[in-house]
């Protein structure tokens, strides 16, 4: 299963290189695609999600000042992943506030990823609120048509590209591509209500 | 917003949408805020399936970053240390390409090489005077009926042309050959 594709990494090759001559607009894109994935990665860490988005902005600032020196030895992602993670154990031993389990390197990070959360400090509402979000989530997937629910939960779940999902489900790829998106689209309608 | 904006927001984040078309996407992005708050909402939906949690950046997130960066000093690297793209793209479409060549390489030998298919007839003449390999034990029979001694003596007898096998006149292959030859 890939975990980023060829094209995605390519995207990252040009942009970093943009930047690299003088483009700063270039690093806001890198900053659009990677916003949400380091976010999430540093509130493992954090377990605070206001924080979460303070030692984040805080690990873009300091890849953009180490760009200088990337040269491609490892993928655009991996290397921001590897500063982000930096950044939030730094921040965690400046504030003592909990140990770091340092054998937690970027290589772990993706399989990190896909681990339960153990909830941190969020507010009582907002824990409340978050519950209630996932719960209506699974709700809707449940609910899904079984073609829409089983193509996102291969890509979810199984992390497989649509090609394989295409393969596995016995239909064309456009076919996958639609089913993911409807999914998507069903799910963010019963989403509406609660983020409004 | 346009469906097929928003069906370009799932593949990317998928890894399924072209790099050129990743592009505009993130460009459109950038001014369009619906569509930032689209792939928010998307993003969460897939962390919430995933981890049973949610969280994405702020709204905010990428204009604040960016006005930090402001205070930021601009790249100007010199090209010969931005040749990395350039060399790591080479250096992989060098491997494709060897690779392939190789394969052709092997396929032509393979080919050339191939034996012409053998009628019935040679087949038979085959089977009739092909041999059994010689077993252990033959060998080791006919070693001992010609003792390493005796060969090594019989070589050097040969081939050498001072060696005379302790008989008087007598005169190795060698220096005959070379006499004759004079």
């Amino acid at each position: 299963m890939k975990s980023h594709s060829r094209a995605s990494e390519q995207l990252d090759e040009d942009l970093v290189l943009r930047v690299q001559q003088g483009d700063k607009s270039a690093y806001d894109l890198l900053v659009i695609k990677y916003q949400h994935k380091i976010v999430q990665l540093v509130n493992r860490y954090v377990k605070d999600p206001s924080e979460s988005q303070d030692v984040a902005q805080e690990a873009f600032i300091k890849a953009y000042r180490a760009l200088g020196s990337f040269r491609g030895e490892s993928a655009f992602y991996t290397w921001l992943y590897r500063i982000a993670i930096n950044t939030a154990k730094n921040y965690l031993m400046s504030r003592s506030r909990r140990n770091v389990d340092m054998q937690i390197d970027v290589q772990d990070a993706e399989v990190y990823e896909n681990l339960p959360q153990l909830h941190g400090q969020e507010t009582p509402e907002r824990e409340l609120l978050s519950r209630e979000i996932v719960e209506t989530i699974k709700t809707a997937i449940a609910k899904l048509p079984e073609e829409m629910r089983i193509a996102i939960m291969l890509r979810e779940f199984e992390g497989m590209s649509y090609e394989e999902i295409a393969q596995a489900m016995d239909c064309p790829v456009g076919t996958v591509r639609s089913r993911i998106f409807r999914a998507r689209e069903a799910i963010d309608s019963k989403l509406n209500p609660l983020l409004d | 917003m346009h469906e097929d904006l928003i069906q370009k927001i799932s593949q990317f984040l998928d890894d399924e949408l072209p790099e050129e078309e990743s592009l505009r996407l993130l460009q459109k992005m950038r001014t369009h805020s619906e569509l930032a708050g689209k792939m928010r909402r998307y993003e969460a939906i897939k962390q919430a399936i995933k981890n049973d949690e949610l969280i994405s950046a702020a709204p905010d997130f990428v204009a604040s970053v960016s006005s930090q960066l402001q205070q930021e000093p601009t790249y100007l690297i010199p090209n010969t240390t931005r040749h990395w793209i350039r060399h790591r793209h080479f250096g992989r479409s060098h491997k494709i390409a060897a690779a392939a060549a190789s394969v052709a390489v092997i396929a032509f030998v393979a080919h050339t090489q191939r034996p012409e298919p053998a009628s019935p007839v040679q087949i038979a003449a085959v089977k009739e005077t092909a041999k059994p390999a010689p077993q252990l034990a033959e060998v080791k029979a006919s070693r001992n009926a010609y003792p390493v001694n005796q060969q090594i003596s019989d070589y050097l007898q040969a081939h050498s042309s001072i060696y005379t096998n302790s008989q008087a006149d007598f005169q190795p292959y060698a220096q005959v050959t070379h006499y004759s030859q004079k």
